[in-house]
């Protein structure tokens, strides 16, 4: 056991000490603050749009035009520049549709059905539209389009029906706000909705991430041809349970001090009760086991080759299956309890990031499931690790060619 | 420290019967050899004889698939590793290692407190002349010097059992008789060695016994003397000018010859004359050494591959 430790402490030390293990500790929350940012200050754009109104209604284009103008931008210059145009023949109009298309302009169709209590247009008359790009930046225009156009439009029929202005008042007045609460009961607002998918980054981030610092350190201990002299001293078995827990390790320093800060962050910002003490408590336990089954793999990958090269091919189809859970991050957000969800977060490999994903949710996943999962997982990673040790006490010694994927598998059964 | 169950008398290492195959091909076929207490060992033979296997075999890094590999009692397990200080073929340290931090790293796996290993460190750095490069990496070495740095990890320990595959391959002679001086010292208070090496000489001036090998099975064994008297031939060594034209060419009685330029070893045919061939050489030229001995084992070791390799496998 000390001497697991000697060598644990060694990877440790040696992995830390690293300007990489620094800059992965600073660059990644940044970048990750980017990710979050990024598309909430894009949302804010500076850019005036054309609107080109045309109005046969000959009433509406004018209050239109005044609602447009009011609207401005966060530095406050116009967000929308409206003017009202003439009936366009048939082909002035498929211009301007073609224009809307290319993001040009917005084109807006008052018709006279609009006036008739909104009624769809009989066969033959024209239809209100409104037109612009497909892109998904022009979809908040077109929202905010969507809404003056109502608003002026039902100003309209309010007037006409002589409808009582208090009504009228009540009627463009929503009833009801949906508020997110956290496991707590307070109000946890956005924070609560990207818990479990920063839980699960942070994850992937520890796991999949670091786990892939062993392919590098095995291979850079068979070239400096190091395993020789260290068979001497420990056991392959030693060597490897020293190396992958030193490397744990490291992760472990990473997600304690990424999540440490970030507690501390949420804290000062007065959100409390976004994380329990049994979600820590079960977020080591799915870190350490999906660690080590993870490592495993990596383990076995970097003891098998000699060039990272080698290492790459053979880690191609290994990195598609890590990246799954996060193709399935959204399907299992949206509903964290269907079968679809639960099923995925029984597949081993999956089970840290989506098991925790569902966990920091609201509700969580049965009661059940977690010990169940756990100890699905425990029983996998044992296996694995029993199958690295294999592969690593042999490759760990072989030079020249890479051994083929049969031959690895003949080291596997090998006992 | 001795540990009670082993007696003095006990063989340090026994190998018996020993195969190790890859595939198809026998690497060490039937290896058999003991290694007495505070002796030095020669595992000898050319490249590809099957040492560095056999080596791998006493440590139990490959694992034989026939006989039975012993070490100071029992197979090399984790209570054993300790006690065996093991410099292998393909050297390897950790570059970015500082030379201090790497003796106390290996001298710590092997189970050695600091109290034990700061005065040795401090003393085989300063014996091997890298004390002023006790803070430096280990990238920074020289290859000579990243040797020795190699040597001082295999014994920093103070292993009963030194295990040393081609020790003196790639040094300089300078420091290659520092490390056999190193050798020799630590023979000296004891400890058992088994090295392998191709370089006869090497073996010829350290060995207490030896096997030589060849395609993975013993062809010789016993003490350096017992081994070249059991050729049952002798060999004149001789340094020579032989005027222009003339060659070491059908001299009388001679068996074999191992031209060095100047110096050249004559194997003779057990009925020669050494007289006879003495005459005949000075009429090729000038003489200015002659001398009859037993062959080396340069000399039988040629002579053991040669035969094998001129007949069919």
């Amino acid at each position: 056991m000390s001497r697991i430790w000697l060598i644990m402490k060694r990877e440790y030390l040696e992995n830390v000490r690293t300007k990489a293990f620094l800059l992965g500790l600073v660059l990644t929350p940044v970048w990750m603050g980017l990710v979050f940012l990024v598309p909430a200050l894009a949302k804010e754009t500076s850019k005036s749009e054309r609107v080109v109104i045309v109005d046969e209604t000959g009433v509406l284009g004018t209050p239109l035009v005044r609602e447009l103008e009011q609207v401005r931008t966060h530095d406050d210059m116009p967000r929308f520049l409206p003017e009202i145009i003439a009936t366009p023949g048939a082909e002035a109009l498929a211009e301007l549709q073609m224009a809307a298309g290319q993001g040009d302009a917005f084109v807006l169709m008052l018709t006279p059905s609009l006036l008739d209590n909104k009624r769809a247009p009989a066969v033959g008359e024209s239809a209100p539209a409104l037109y612009g790009t497909s892109g998904v930046g022009a979809m908040d225009a077109g929202r905010m389009l969507e809404t003056a156009v109502n608003l002026v439009v039902n100003a309209h029929l309010v007037a006409k029906h002589q409808v009582d202005p208090a009504v009228a008042a009540a009627l463009l007045k929503p009833a009801v706000r949906y508020t997110g609460l956290t496991a707590k009961g307070e109000r946890g607002g956005a924070a609560q909705a990207i818990a479990p998918f920063l839980t699960m980054m942070l994850l992937f981030m520890g796991i999949v991430g670091i786990s892939q610092m062993l392919i590098s350190s095995t291979l850079e201990e068979k070239a400096s041809r190091v395993y020789e002299v260290l068979l001497s001293s420990v056991s392959p078995f030693q060597l490897m349970a020293g190396k992958v827990l030193g490397i744990c390790a490291v992760g472990f320093t990473l997600l304690a001090l990424w999540s440490g800060g970030g507690l501390v962050a949420a804290s000062m910002q007065g959100l409390s009760g976004l994380v329990t003490g049994s979600q820590v408590g079960l977020f080591l336990a799915y870190y350490v086991l999906g660690f080590l089954l993870i490592a495993s793999l990596m383990v076995s990958v970097g003891s098998a080759c000699n060039t990272l090269k080698e290492a790459q091919n053979l880690m191609a189809p290994i990195s598609l299956l890590l990246a799954m859970p996060m193709m399935f991050a959204l399907v299992v957000m949206r509903d964290p309890n269907g079968t679809f969800a639960t099923a995925l977060s029984f597949v081993p490999p999956f089970t840290p990031f989506l098991m925790m994903a569902r966990i920091s949710s609201v509700p969580g996943p049965p009661a059940w499931q977690i010990p169940a999962s756990l100890l699905l997982l425990a029983i996998s990673t044992y296996l694995a690790l029993r199958m690295a040790a294999r592969v690593f006490r042999v490759g760990i010694l072989m030079y020249g060619q890479p051994p083929r994927l049969k031959e690895i598998w003949r080291w596997m059964r090998t006992p | 420290m001795r540990t009670a169950e082993s007696r003095a008398s006990d063989p340090v290492v026994r190998f018996e019967g020993v195969s190790k195959r890859f595939g198809d091909f026998t690497v060490v076929d039937d290896v058999s050899f003991e290694v007495p207490r505070g002796s030095t060992f020669g595992i000898l033979g050319s490249n590809g004889a099957g040492k560095t296997t056999s080596i791998r075999m006493l440590m139990n890094i490959f694992r034989p698939d026939g006989g039975r590999v012993e070490v100071l009692g029992s197979q090399v397990d984790e209570a054993v590793k300790p006690r065996v200080g093991y410099l292998p073929e393909e050297r390897g340290l950790y570059k970015k290692m500082r030379l201090e931090e790497t003796l106390r790293y290996f001298g710590r796996i092997k189970g050695r407190d600091d109290a034990f290993l700061t005065p040795r460190i401090d003393l085989w750095l300063e014996h091997m002349g890298l004390s002023g490069w006790r803070r430096r990496r280990v990238e920074e070495l020289s290859k000579g010097m990243a040797q020795k740095l190699q040597f001082i990890v295999t014994v920093v320990h103070e292993p009963e059992l030194l295990v040393l595959d081609e020790p003196f391959a790639g040094l300089d002679p300078v420091n290659r008789d520092a490390l056999r001086d190193a050798v020799l010292e630590l023979k000296r208070t004891g400890t058992t060695i088994v090295f392998c090496t191709h370089v006869m000489e090497q073996a010829e001036q350290l060995c207490d016994g030896l096997v030589m090998l060849h395609r993975g099975q013993v062809r010789l064994a016993g003490s350096v003397a017992e081994v070249r008297a059991s050729e049952g031939r002798i060999a004149a060594h001789i340094e020579h000018r032989l005027r222009p034209g003339a060659s070491l060419e059908g001299l009388p009685g001679v068996a074999s010859v191992d031209d060095r330029g100047r110096e050249a070893e004559l194997t003779l045919q057990p009925d020669a004359d050494p007289a006879a061939l003495l005459r005949a050489l000075l009429e090729r030229g000038d003489l200015t050494r002659f001398e009859i001995r037993t062959p080396s084992l340069h000399e039988i070791f040629k002579r053991v591959v040669g035969a094998t390799e001129s007949a069919p496998a």
